[in-house]
């Protein structure tokens, strides 16, 4: 594979989190501008991480993020990082004892002398207070969040944020489209407002019908994702899975959708984009690491965006609506084929986007369709 | 490391296992994945007060390169009532990253003298997985995994492996004869110790034909080469008939596979029926 695996860079898999919190390597990567301490940029977000979130110390985000750093969730956009600092006391507050346990940071040092990381993180939490999700449930919940930093001399300046909140909900017993519902109700900002218009309008013009033939002679990194979007994304042809995926790969997607090999994932992939078969996909980030001498890590941000067409009864009357998603994968390559896949995106916030934007008042659940 | 793992459950020895549970550990049992520290200790405290602090009975390890397994069981001292787990983990060797810890919870119901829904009513709530619908079938030209494709065994040992593996994706009874031998000690979650193949096929059958497009998906394989045998991490998928309604499910199953000059000497079928019955709300299917 056109990949040269860097030993020296902090690998997460296989490290004690004590290792992790007091690296005793050298300093590996130049970082101007970072504190000393860091030895690389795998360090500094995996550092900076427990920080904040497992030791609680929520100021330190002053200290680790500049002060007009623009963050794009599919459920809102925030700005400064005042808003960053109040969002995290309050999630902290939701769910006090919330672990943030890294799983992977994939990382690519950009032209512009910026540093672009991609943190795979898996959190235990357990809701003791009221949320946006509702009241408490006082139940654990186990959650996969990707956040994808521009990273510049000690500070995040930039960040894209996509959580699985669907398997989340889904484990406190609450409902999908309830909680849409009440999402709904949150008015975003004319910012959050003119980023969602923009980013569907640029994802809706991508040329679907070209062929984007992948072969041995022409395999790279950015080929071979670019093929996997409009191979199996925009032109929907599914028997290829077989170029992309090994035949037991280990799949998973949001809201609890677990697969492995090429006929479930297939499925997952087909029920998925039934609900907007005019989807167009986008891969607008891509980062590539070695996990070992025979196996590479692929970091994607990707935005699909196309027309709703329900599967769900409860859901008809939003019939035609935009569908936009802001969408983050993990790959485990081996072999130029897909042997793990992590995709996160916040479902219940798709669909508030969604109810949002059609102007309906929907039943709850306990009110009937 | 499967000492580790047995001290915990014959002496309690939490703070042992500890050290070899990183932050990242990720500990499946009852169809509920627990992650970390708190919740993996949590799983751990439940089971050694349901079990008590037996004896080990019986084990078998299966040691690979990437993956690894073991079986074992645990006795009361006078042997009349046991417990058996077993275990598929990554490791490297200092550090566990994943393991999918699957208990015969109904000799769980046998040790503790409590029926499946009283068992049901104490395991933790499975992950909520969202099953989505595929098409199961064959075709001629469609790619499903056969154990070659996860593992590298010596011919021998992959020709059985792959005629087993057929039994149960492509329903080729004709098969255990050819690859069991008579007197294999056939043991099966839920039904018990069989000698020669004739139970297990009827368990086959009956499980087969107790769901609608049934399809069978390899996840992992190790294999021993020192002690001939195989670990197979796998599971079926399928539209189960309970009563009057069809609910889509997915039996995981751990199965352990010993040979003798290529011939299946002794299995272990490992699935937790009263986990499967809890995550999909179904009726104990061999009630």
């Amino acid at each position: 594979m056109s990949f040269k695996l860097n030993n020296k860079i902090t690998k997460v898999h296989w490290q004690p989190l004590t290792k992790l919190l007091e690296p005793s390597g050298d300093k590996t990567q130049i970082l101007p501008g970072f504190d000393g301490e860091f030895i690389d940029i795998v360090d500094y977000i995996i550092r900076i991480t427990h920080r904040i979130w497992e030791q609680k110390n929520v100021g330190l985000c002053y200290q680790y993020y500049s002060d007009i750093c623009p963050v794009y969730m599919l459920g809102g956009y925030s700005e400064c990082v005042e808003q960053v600092v109040q969002n995290t006391l309050k999630t902290i507050a939701a769910f006090p004892d919330r672990s943030l346990i890294g799983e992977n940071v994939i990382w690519k040092e950009e032209e512009d002398k910026t540093y672009y990381s991609s943190h795979l993180i898996t959190s235990i939490m357990t809701n003791t207070g009221n949320s946006d999700f509702g009241l408490a449930t006082n139940k654990t919940g186990r959650v996969t969040t990707i956040a994808d930093c521009v990273c510049f001399e000690n500070k995040i300046i930039k960040e894209w944020l996509v959580r699985d909140n669907s398997f989340l909900i889904a484990q406190l017993g609450l409902d999908l489209i309830d909680a849409a519902i009440h999402f709904a109700k949150l008015v975003p900002n004319d910012t959050f407002t003119t980023w969602y218009d923009e980013e569907f309008a640029r994802v809706r013009q991508k040329e679907h019908r070209q062929i984007f033939n992948l072969t041995d002679e022409n395999w790279t990194v950015e080929t071979f994702v670019q093929s996997w979007a409009q191979t199996l994304f925009n032109q929907k042809q599914f028997s290829t899975l077989t170029g992309f995926y090994h035949v037991a790969a280990a799949h998973q997607w949001p809201g609890g959708r677990k697969s492995t090999g090429l006929a479930q994932i297939s499925g997952t992939i087909i029920q998925w984009l039934a609900q907007c078969p005019d989807a167009k996909m986008t891969v607008d980030h891509v980062a590539v690491v070695g996990f070992d001498e025979e196996t590479i890590d692929i970091a994607l941000r990707w935005s699909v965006a196309g027309t709703y067409t329900p599967h769900d009864n409860r859901l008809n009357m939003i019939k035609g609506q935009r569908f936009f998603v802001l969408g983050c994968t993990h790959l485990r390559v081996r072999n130029k084929k897909v042997i793990k896949e992590v995709t996160v995106f916040d479902e219940i916030s798709l669909y508030a986007n969604i109810i949002r934007e059609s102007g309906q008042t929907l039943p709850l659940l306990e009110q009937g369709v | 490391m499967f000492n580790k793992l047995i001290e915990l459950y014959t002496k309690g020895d939490i703070a042992q296992l500890s050290q070899s549970i990183l932050h990242s550990t990720s500990w499946k049992q009852h169809d509920f994945t627990a992650y970390g520290n708190m919740q993996i200790e949590k799983l751990w405290l439940k089971s050694l007060e349901q079990f008590g602090f037996l004896t080990l009975s019986k084990k078998q390890v299966v040691q690979g390169k990437e993956f690894s397994a073991i079986y074992f069981e645990l006795a009361t001292d006078n042997e009349e009532k046991s417990i058996s787990l077993t275990l598929f983990l990554e490791h490297n060797n200092a550090h566990f990253k994943r393991l999918h810890c699957v208990i015969d919870t109904t000799k769980l119901a046998q040790l503790l003298a409590l029926t499946p829904e009283q068992v049901i009513a104490q395991l933790p709530a499975p992950d909520p997985l969202f099953l989505s619908q595929f098409d199961h079938q064959m075709h001629p030209q469609s790619y499903h995994a056969v154990p070659q494709d996860v593992c590298e065994m010596p011919d021998g040992v992959n020709q059985t492996i792959t005629q087993w593996w057929n039994i149960w994706q492509e329903k080729h009874l004709a098969s255990f004869d050819k690859i069991y031998s008579k007197d294999a000690e056939i043991n099966v979650a839920g039904i018990g110790v069989n000698h020669g193949f004739f139970a297990l096929r009827k368990f086959q059958l009956k499980l087969h034909n107790r769901m609608n497009r049934s399809y069978c998906q390899l996840e992992n394989i190790c294999f021993d080469s020192d002690k001939a045998s195989v670990a197979v991490q796998w599971h079926i998928d399928g539209d189960y008939l309970d009563g009057d309604t069809i609910k889509r499910i997915r039996i995981p199953v751990i199965s352990i596979i010993e040979l003798n000059d290529n011939m299946i000497v002794a299995e272990q079928f490992q699935v937790d029926w009263l986990a499967i019955c809890k995550g999909y709300n179904l009726t104990y299917p061999f009630a």
